[in-house]
């Protein structure tokens, strides 16, 4: 009786989140057919292919390196802006988080376009440089490119992970520290990235698992020169209509992306 | 024990998971009589009045609201008016509204419904503020319309949790007053959980003295004093002194020494000081207005008398200390 | 030293963050017909430009209409949900509040696939009602998160009250539980709209040749031109979306404001 209120829910959940997700997976099992969309019988090929083709294995291995990438230098950048957020007073704090917000206000869309705007090989960035007489930098549909975009995406995840991770760190701690006499540099080395290390692994699995399912960034930001697994699954789905092995690497990006979670709950949750 | 009684609670246990909240509590209140349920927090106080209420479900035992069984009656239907701690007022409605809602959920026709409402907002002095929402009234106010609130519907039975706890203490003992006035003036039956003993003593007509889930007096504050059934009650409502029995006549207190074991339970105004050359002195003096308390160390203990406030003792003082023998009693140790 | 190199780097990535904001705005107030940054001269024409695009006025209204649609379905089960997993004693709550969370966690690439591929397999040719239940299905554990939130901070004694005063469940919850978090519920319609207004990679998926959501027509547009009129789309986008979050901190502060002057 008393579940009852959530019956709603679960039926709509049931018709369609479990039932999608398991025709998903029945579909990544069928075989390809080129007349019938999809094939009948059963088959591991399609997972074969996702896992042991080498073009497909690039490709997991490129998707998941430009996740690691893009984590590193988000986890770079946010780390100053996160730290000089909690130490600003409370009308500059409020401000500097606002910023490190502004990127979620914007659609997906229109930061792709405006990054393509600024880094194109006729964008403003090699604009400016040329009316320096320098000489014009290729950013135009390559990694880096989509590499910057999905920086700009995921920043404001790590930065309010790390926020909410050091606003918790007891000052005093850090009082201790510069007591015992250690400088600016060794408590933020020794002590501060210690203590912020929930912050830090909360953020960096919400920003790689973001970085390795994203779309729309890379699909407008890499021209077609740059697949990932995101790329290649809405290939599959709309031009080359392989629809199995789409399906099938669906499925590894929804393994990849919840092993990456078990694996942070683990070792971060449980203590 | 009251025949016919309002309210009967037989043997009630109540238990969250494996913790015995209430350990077989037995209690009666008559109609219109006001009982106060008195013990340290922990004590199991607001189980029994949850569960009295309906909100948890006993694991065993009884309790009959005008002679019929309400286990299966579910808290909507028990006609009893409950005064919360937080004063649970419903923050989006004014105070007319809030003491409304139990009338529309009875179905109370509309007109009827306004002239109680008015009525009962009037009882408790808040006729002019009826239109504010409570973030927008005292502590005080807000105390009143809840208890408007839970009077209105004419409830069998009145439960207050702590009602006073969050006031401040000239307000507490104002409100004691006009809670106590009100209650008598209608007629309701009330249960009363508190853990201030002057509270409960103040205004119940009887005491249920709660601890680790039993109860372990229930008595009128009167009797409580005078004869709290063991040690560990008369510590915790503070009724009198309470000393080791000492080796034969080494004290300085003329006593007659009960025989037997435990501890020697003695009044604090059952205690004769007269001034002496040697003996026990008087280590400390409390002036309490009308009466002065003075502390006596003997051999055994401190003894603490009230005296009235003129008795002519300094600190230092000598004092010869007599007890009659019948207000000397043995108390187990509870 | 460190506290100015701390700024230094701080003020880096500010300047990183809010660069293309202030390129798009800049932009698209520019007289030339390239995107130019700072803007030649100024000029609302590409405003003009937008307002006389049919295509994109229609791709606005389906965007309103699936984003009102899809707040007021997932409030229509989040709601109830959020109600039903406030009870403490719920046997396996915490399991049943993973569950209602599960979208959140599910890359949307990977829910607009299993739902194309689903469409299609039982013959669901309803672009519209397909992205209404996408969309749903994407910002209904925003709906249960606040709304639930909410409830949490109600006082609990609050229902038992009611309960005491003779009020069923249905009473319980339409008269007390939920009108005291209406303005958490206003927040979470808000936020609902501004999320479904925004999605991207679902629309994509499931989008119709007729049924286009003005981020899907913003996609479709960027892939052949690029031009300031985009940068006008863009900069209205971003105005829009400021003003939403402006209306959601207001209504949340609101819900703080009337539920802490209850205590």
């Amino acid at each position: 009786m008393r579940h009852l209120p959530l019956a709603p829910l679960l039926i709509f959940y049931a018709c369609f989140l479990l039932a999608p997700g398991v025709a998903l997976a029945v579909l990544s099992l069928r075989p390809f057919s080129s007349t019938l969309l999809v094939g009948e019988g059963w088959t591991g090929a399609n997972y074969l292919t996702a896992l042991a083709d080498p073009f497909y294995l690039g490709l997991l291995a490129g998707t998941i390196f430009l996740g690691g990438a893009v984590t590193l230098v988000t986890l770079l950048l946010g780390y100053p802006l996160a730290l000089a957020t909690v130490r600003a007073g409370p009308r500059l704090k409020a401000m500097l988080l606002v910023v490190a917000l502004s990127p979620m206000l914007i659609n997906l869309v229109v930061r792709s376009y405006a990054w393509i705007v600024l880094l194109g090989e006729h964008g403003l960035l090699n604009a400016w440089l040329r009316a320096m007489g320098l000489p014009s930098v290729p950013l135009d549909a390559n990694m880096a490119a989509v590499g910057i975009g999905l920086v700009h995406v995921t920043l404001p995840l790590m930065v309010l992970s790390l926020v909410a991770a050091m606003e918790r760190i007891d000052q005093r701690l850090l009082e201790a520290a510069a007591s015992l006499g250690a400088g600016e540099w060794r408590i933020l080395a020794r002590v501060h990235v210690h203590l912020a290390m929930p912050g830090i692994a909360t953020g960096s699995l919400l920003v790689f698992c973001t970085a390795i399912s994203a779309f729309i960034t890379p699909r407008l930001l890499g021209g077609n020169r740059i697949s990932t697994i995101s790329t290649v699954i809405y290939e599959k789905f709309t031009f080359s209509l392989n629809w199995p092995l789409g399906a099938a690497l669906a499925m590894v990006l929804l393994a990849l992306t919840l092993i990456v979670t078990a694996l942070h709950d683990r070792l971060f949750r449980a203590r | 024990m009251t025949r016919g009684a309002l309210l009967e609670v037989e043997d009630l246990r109540v238990a969250y998971g494996a913790v015995t909240a209430l350990d077989g509590v037995s209690l009666s209140a008559g109609s219109g009589e006001f009982v106060a349920l008195l013990g340290p927090s922990g004590c199991g106080k607001t189980s029994l009045l949850r569960a009295i209420a309906g909100f948890v479900p006993p694991v065993a035992g009884h309790i009959r609201l005008n002679g019929a069984d309400i286990a299966a009656v579910p808290p909507r239907r028990r006609n009893i008016g409950i005064v919360f701690q937080s004063y649970a007022l419903f923050p989006h409605m004014s105070a007319a509204e809030n003491v409304r809602f139990g009338l529309d959920s009875r179905g109370v026709p509309r007109g009827e419904a306004r002239a109680r409402v008015a009525e009962a907002l009037g009882m408790v002095g808040l006729t002019e503020l009826a239109e504010r929402r409570p973030h927008q009234l005292s502590g005080g106010q807000q105390q009143r319309v809840a208890l408007a609130r839970a009077l209105v519907i004419a409830p069998d039975l009145l439960l207050l949790d702590e009602p006073l706890a969050a006031l401040d203490k000239q307000l507490r003992v104002q409100m004691q007053t006009e809670l106590r006035a009100l209650q008598r003036r209608l007629g309701v039956t009330a249960l009363f959980v508190t853990h201030d003993r002057e509270e409960a003593f103040s205004m119940a007509d009887r005491v249920a003295v709660l601890r680790d889930g039993r109860i372990r007096q229930i008595d009128t504050p009167e009797r409580l004093f005078a004869a709290p059934t063991d040690a560990e009650v008369a510590e915790f409502i503070g009724a009198g002194n309470l000393l080791p029995i000492p080796e034969a006549g080494e004290t300085g207190v003329e006593i007659a020494w009960p025989e037997g074991g435990g501890l020697a339970f003695i009044p604090h105004d059952r205690i004769a000081l007269a001034a002496a050359e040697s003996g026990p002195r008087i280590v400390a003096r409390r002036f309490l207005g009308v009466s002065v308390e003075l502390h006596v160390q003997t051999r055994t203990g401190i003894l603490r008398a009230l005296l009235p406030a003129a008795a002519p003792f300094a600190i230092g003082d000598a004092v010869r200390v007599t007890v009659a023998a019948a207000d000397c009693r043995i108390l187990p140790p509870g | 030293m460190f506290a100015r190199l701390l700024a230094l780097a701080a003020s880096g990535v500010v300047v990183f963050l809010l660069l293309p904001l202030v390129v798009i705005i800049g932009a698209s107030f520019t007289t030339t017909a390239y995107v130019a940054f700072p803007p030649q001269g100024f000029t609302l024409r590409w405003y003009e430009a937008l307002l006389g695009r049919a295509d994109f006025l229609a791709a606005l209204r389906t965007s309103v209409v699936l984003g009102v649609l899809a707040a007021a379905s997932a409030a229509a089960i989040g709601i109830p949900a959020a109600i039903g997993l406030r009870h403490a004693g719920l046997p396996g709550r915490a399991l049943l509040h993973g569950i209602a969370m599960a979208p959140l966690t599910l890359p949307s690439i990977v829910t607009a696939v299993a739902l194309l591929q689903f469409y299609y397999a039982i013959d669901l040719d309803a672009p519209l009602g397909g992205l209404l239940i996408g969309h749903t299905l994407i910002v209904v554990p925003y709906c249960i998160r606040t709304v639930g939130a909410a409830l949490e901070r109600l006082d609990p004694a609050l229902m038992e009250a009611a309960e005491s005063l003779g009020a069923g469940p249905w009473r319980i919850h339409l008269r007390v539980t939920l009108p005291a978090v209406y303005p958490a519920i206003l927040a979470a319609l808000a936020f609902m709209f501004v999320t479904s207004f925004d999605q991207v990679t679902l629309s994509v998926f499931l989008a119709g040749p007729d049924v286009v959501p003005l981020p899907v027509r913003l996609y479709t547009y960027i892939e052949f031109a690029i031009d300031p009129m985009l940068a006008a789309a863009s900069a209205a986008l971003i105005v829009l979306a400021m003003l939403a979050v402006v209306l959601c901190q207001w209504l949340l502060g609101l819900d703080r404001g009337l539920l802490g002057g209850a205590e």
